[in-house]
């Protein structure tokens, strides 16, 4: 007789024991009833959060998703810097030439960054819980890994800040459906605030190297929490802190410049001792680096201009074969192969910089610069230049804040061209008092016929901030579109 | 359709065995196995050779010809000049595509008479279905090059091959207990109450190899690229229930049903729901006052009113997963894949029946009457997340919204001539159904959910679920015809008076998309700009048709004479409409599609007066705005259709019976073959695609349903 009587009780969850099995005979056959356990149903071939963050290894195996979101944000990143600025030419129709997005447009969405932070806010939260439960996991190695994941939220916000002016703070990850998820914009200050927390708590307990060279270029490390600060108090305006994080950076021994001949090499290499913070990718584990193939496209060029400014500077080392490619006109840093070669990389996977010392001392110039001590700004400048076998120098010490600021910003377009910086050096000078800066030099790189349509496009601040894309606005009501857009 | 079939063998073995009078057991075991190939189906939008049949070139011949034109045996296959429409005749002759399915059903059961009128049955039954499939596309059906792209290390489609392995097994068990009392001969009084254990397994493997040399059906040979993917999923489901009935003097009849379903699909105290009902009939025919009435034979009112859950939802959707292959710089990284769902429940469907049943004279004359109200509330819906969120797919499953479905259904069957079959006198039963279904979304709390692009060959068709519509209703622009010059393309207010420049001199022109986009001009499209912004876009999209019909219903007849039999069923609908998808795809003029004859008289120079808009190839700032998502390719689905007429013929029995035969039967059958419609695409009967709900009635120009024409003879022993 056949009385699954366990089932019956487990209907109303009478009974939670776990050894009910109920048989029953019919026709001389077994059958082995199960029980409620029947319900509980879990899948195989993924985790359950019950089931993750146990050991040490979980735990950097949930950091290193946050590397691997960070990976599939380097095209965003590229264009997100670059596009708008002066240093590139657009195919036709490319939006962010257009210098005005539509909220309608695939490129108005920041999910690529919102995954990122996730991850982290996932580590964050779940990683500090495994010390206790995992006895070979020691606290100084938990709070390592949480340093790099406070690093990773940092630069993400950054990012987004930097591209959208305000959005939402998020800073607990996605567990349930219980949670609110239409999260109203935070002021700029406010996210400025939180990536300058994030930071302090990743200067503690941040490694300053790991077991490998390429590690300790591929991950975020003390250097790379230096270059971010340097980044960040520039743009906020703090030139003071700006200066004092560029001067750690400086005194890492783990970084010093590369030779003029092997600058080129910096790209296609990658992990040169120059850099300090570089996203790795490799083709066997098919992993693409999306600028490269955003470069590699044609969707960009050099701009007309820009081509020009290194035959104006004699610029043998940075310019042809090195940053551009003198008979097509294409984007040649990252994409092009070997030292100053001809051809292309064959494939997808090189490295992306995010900082290296040539870019934070340029930094350090432009706050050396805003904090009136034009001599020593000036003498930041020209190691670079020197570097570069440019043995005159545009400014001296006698020269204006304006003049030596603008000779800085130059020397970013040379040296740092296709890096995705330029468009937000322009934006920080432009934050910073001096909006016609920002006007006159994204003006300058169109055509003259057309450039009063940019000019009207530009004119307002509010538009240099992109805006809030339509698919985002309808799922979250407490967003609101950059006014800019409406 | 070339190479597409199935074959199928089964057997059935039954045992029944009586112990006593009081026990009984019994068991039985289905087997069958089955063939099935589908030579051509290898289009991930599941479209078949007919789909690129109609939309390749024209120009590109079936087979290759060689410089003095003569042609040759070879396929003519160029996939880089035509992306997404292979050469269909060498897709339906050389791709293998091939399952074999193996389906086993044991079952036992045991059945014990322990009191007079209680019974008790168990019943364990067992469905394992085990499948295996081949599948290899040769590079000659689709002339890939094994050239590989730099991203994947191999070109995906040159001699790609894949075998599937699918095990699914379920296990049931049944419990029951049935009372049966009839009391003073009035009172009959039924109690039931059971249970119901279900469990399903099911596992699958899917390898994929492609880039291997030419024509190898081998995955080891596949040098260039493999893939690997493997799934195994349990699902449990408990059911308890009880069932009273009660019936008075065969007038009233009363009963009411309870059950409590449990599924492993919910988490927590969401497993487990509790779904009653209750019905009631009054036999009025059975009455004293009615049963003076001979034209009566039956009169019966109905009511019922119950609740019923679905829980039709993948499996584990509730758990928060993590995830693996996140990885950097060769460490393994674990990302979380979806959220928790604490409040996912099942979706309840509470259904308000009322029916008719009426019987006349001598039941000649059967009429059926039914009203029905279904609300369905915590629909299972998936809901849109903020991309803030940072969650992989955007969305998740939640219990959100209600849905109403009211209808009517008449049923009406009459023996027209009633005469005797067997002495071979005319004989004509008719019957005839109608019936008519109205659903609304009666509240969608989180706004419209959006649905996107169905394919990518006809632009931007927006489904929208939204409070107070219908579920499967169409969103797009309003197509008004064609701009006979460029000067047309102005903006105009909502009171249509032209929208001037800032000038005051120079009209405003129509821009598509942004207002920065491509200026509208003579030979595009005209479409209503229904918000007055100058602009068209997703804004001036609105509900132009639905997939819902106003009514269906079928006529089936069946004649007999002498020895001769006719039978014939037809089938309508009557104002639901459909997207003509290959319209779009072949009035479209921007790739190098096959084009529709009604291209011919597309806009050419300023002045045409035309319905098509120009050629927009390669087209600056938009080349897909004259085929965007539009009312030109919502089309009338109505239709009624011959679904089968079969003529037989029954050979005289005293002819056959020395051949130990009890029926010889000749037939003709003739399946779909006479529709009447105004839909211009191949075939308007177009299933609702029920992947989830409000996808309605898009034609992607699946393989029209067939007209077939079976000559045969049917002979029984």
């Amino acid at each position: 007789m056949c009385l699954s009587a366990k089932n019956i009780a487990c209907m109303w969850n009478y009974t939670k024991s776990k050894i009910w099995i109920t048989t029953c005979l019919v026709g001389g056959l077994l059958l082995v009833l199960p029980g409620c356990e029947l319900l509980d149903q879990a899948p195989a071939d993924t985790l359950t959060r019950q089931e993750f963050f146990e050991t040490g290894a979980d735990a950097q195996a949930s950091l290193i998703s946050g590397y691997d979101a960070l990976q599939a944000s380097v095209g965003r990143m590229a264009e997100l810097g670059e596009a708008r600025g002066d240093l590139v030419e657009g195919a036709p129709g490319n939006e962010f030439r257009q210098q005005l997005l539509s909220p309608a447009s695939a490129n108005a969405r920041w999910s690529n960054f919102y995954s990122m932070i996730n991850r982290v806010n996932t580590t964050i939260k779940y990683v500090p819980g495994i010390v206790k439960k995992d006895l070979r996991f020691t606290q100084a190695e938990s709070d390592a890994l949480l340093a790099e994941a406070y690093y990773l939220r940092a630069l993400a916000y950054f990012y987004l800040v930097r591209s959208w002016g305000e959005v939402p703070l998020v800073l607990s990850p996605s567990d349930t459906d219980d949670q609110d998820y239409n999260i109203p914009q935070s002021g700029g200050e406010e996210v400025l605030a939180q990536i300058e927390a994030d930071l302090l708590l990743a200067e503690k307990s941040i490694p300053a190297s790991f077991s490998t060279p390429a590690f300790t270029r591929g991950r975020a490390t003390l250097g790379a929490v230096h270059a971010l600060q340097t980044d960040l108090y520039l743009w906020w305006g703090k030139y003071q802190q700006a200066l004092q994080a560029a001067d750690k950076v400086l005194a890492n021994t783990n970084y010093s410049l590369v030779k003029a001949e092997t600058w080129s090499n910096m790209f296609f290499n990658g992990n040169a001792a120059e850099s300090i913070f570089e996203v790795q990718f490799d083709f066997t584990q098919d992993e693409l680096n999306g600028a490269i193939y955003t470069y590699g496209l044609t969707n960009y060029a050099v701009n007309i201009d820009h081509f020009q400014r290194y035959a104006d500077e004699g610029d043998m080392v940075r310019g042809a074969w090195a940053s551009y490619s003198p008979t097509t006109g294409e984007l040649w840093k990252f994409t092009g192969a070997d030292n100053k070669g001809a051809a292309r990389r064959s494939r997808q996977d090189g490295n992306w910089i995010v900082y290296r010392l040539s870019d934070v001392i340029l930094m350090r110039a432009e706050a050396l610069n805003r904090l009136d001590k034009r001599e020593e700004a000036v003498a930041a400048l020209e190691i670079i230049r020197r570097r570069a076998n440019l043995f005159t120098m545009p400014v001296s010490a006698s020269s204006t804040m304006e003049e030596v600021e603008d000779a800085i910003l130059n020397e970013r377009g040379l040296e740092l061209a296709f890096e995705g910086k330029r468009w937000y050096d322009l934006l920080r000078i432009a934050k910073h008092g001096r909006p016609e800066v920002l006007r006159t030099k994204v003006l300058d790189s169109y055509p003259e016929a057309g450039r009063f349509v940019y000019e009207a496009r530009l004119a307002d601040p509010r538009g240099w901030y992109l805006p809030v894309s339509n698919s985002e606005l309808q799922t979250n009501k407490a967003l609101k579109q950059n006014p800019f857009y409406l | 359709m070339i190479n597409t079939g199935h074959q199928r063998f089964s057997s059935r073995f039954n045992l029944d065995y009586r112990v006593s009078d009081n026990v009984r057991f019994g068991s039985n075991i289905a087997f069958t196995r089955s063939k099935t190939f589908d030579h051509a189906a290898y289009d991930q939008e599941q479209r078949k050779p007919y789909h690129w049949a109609m939309v390749r070139s024209s120009q590109l011949p079936v087979y290759d010809v060689d410089a003095d034109g003569k042609q040759l045996s070879t396929y003519a296959s160029l996939p880089l000049i035509h992306a997404f429409a292979d050469n269909p005749v060498a897709a339906a002759l050389l791709v293998t595509n091939d399952a074999y399915s193996n389906n086993l059903k044991p079952n036992i059961y045991g059945e014990v008479q322990i009191l007079k009128g209680l019974k008790f049955r168990s019943n364990a039954s067992i469905d394992f279905v085990g499948e295996t499939g081949l599948l290899f596309i040769p590079p000659d059906a689709t002339g890939e090059v094994p050239t590989g792209t730099l991203s994947n290390g191999g070109n995906s489609m040159y001699n790609r091959m894949e075998t599937r392995d699918y095990e699914r097994l379920q296990l049931i068990t049944d419990n029951l207990f049935t009372f049966n009392r009839v009391l003073n001969d009035k009172h009959n009084v039924t109690l039931l109450a059971g249970n119901t254990v279900n469990k399903l397994t099911s596992s699958s493997l899917r390898a994929n190899g492609y880039n291997g040399p030419d024509q190898m059906q081998s995955l080891n040979a596949s040098a260039g690229y493999r893939a690997l993917r493997s799934d195994r999923q349990v699902e449990g489901i408990l059911s308890l229930f009880a069932k009273a009935d009660y019936i008075f003097n065969d007038r009233y009849g009363i009963n009411v049903t309870a059950r409590r379903d449990g599924s492993s699909k919910f988490g927590g105290n969401n497993k487990y729901a509790t779904f009653p009902s209750v019905g009631a009939y009054w036999r009025v025919s059975s009455e004293p006052f009615l049963q003076r009435v001979p034209a009566i034979s039956n009169l019966k009112l109905r009511a019922a009113w119950g609740q019923n859950g679905n829980s039709g939802i993948g499996n584990y959707s509730f758990i928060s997963s993590f995830g693996g292959g996140a990885n950097y710089m060769g460490l393994n990284g674990v990302r979380p894949a979806n959220v928790e769902l604490d409040n996912l429940r099942w979706e309840t469907s509470e259904s308000t029946n009322l029916g008719v049943d009426l019987e006349l004279f001598n039941s000649r004359l059967t009429i059926t009457n039914e009203w029905y109200i279904k609300n369905t509330r915590d629909l299972l819906v998936r809901q849109a997340i903020p991309s803030t969120a940072g969650t992989e797919s955007g969305n998740f499953l939640t219990n959100l919204g209600d849905i109403r479905n009211r209808g009517v259904e008449l049923e009406l069957a009459y023996d027209l001539i009633q005469g005797d079959i067997d002495k071979g006198e005319l004989n004509w039963t008719s019957s005839f159904n109608i019936g008519s279904n109205d659903n609304l979304v009666t509240r969608l709390p989180t706004g419209p959910i959006l649905r996107g692009n169905v394919n990518t060959d006809t632009r931007s068709w927006v489904y929208r679920i939204q409070e107070g519509d219908p579920l499967g209703t169409y969103h797009g622009l309003i197509f008004q015809g064609v701009y006979a010059y460029d000067a047309d393309a102005v903006v105009r207010d909502r009171n249509g008076i032209v929208v001037y420049e800032l000038d005051g001199v120079t009209p405003k022109k129509m821009r598509w998309q942004t207002e920065t986009g491509a200026f509208m001009q003579g030979g595009d499209a005209i479409y209503k700009d229904i918000n007055a912004d100058g602009i068209i876009n997703d804004l001036d999209k609105v509900q132009i048709g639905s997939a819902n019909p106003k009514f269906f219903g079928g006529f089936n007849n069946s004649v007999n004479y002498k020895n001769f039999g006719l039978n014939f069923f037809v089938q309508f609908q009557y104002g639901n409409d459909v997207v003509n998808g290959l319209k779009g795809e072949l009035e479209g003029m921007q790739y190098t599609n096959n084009s529709a004859i009604t291209v011919l008289g597309r806009w050419r120079k300023q002045g045409d007066v035309t319905q098509i808009p120009r050629a927009s190839r390669g087209l600056a700032g938009g080349a897909d705005r004259n085929w965007h998502a539009s009312s030109r390719f919502v089309e009338d689905g109505s239709y009624a259709r011959v679904k089968y007429a079969t003529l037989s013929y029954y050979v005289p029995r005293e002819l056959t019976s020395k051949l130990r035969l009890t029926q010889t039967e000749f037939f003709f059958t003739a399946t779909n073959f006479i529709t009447w419609t105004r839909y211009t695409g191949a075939d308007p009967e177009i299933t609702i695609d029920q992947d989830g709900i409000g996808f309605p009635g898009y034609d992607k120009s699946f393989t029209p349903q067939t007209k077939a024409f079976t000559l045969g003879v049917n002979l029984k022993l």
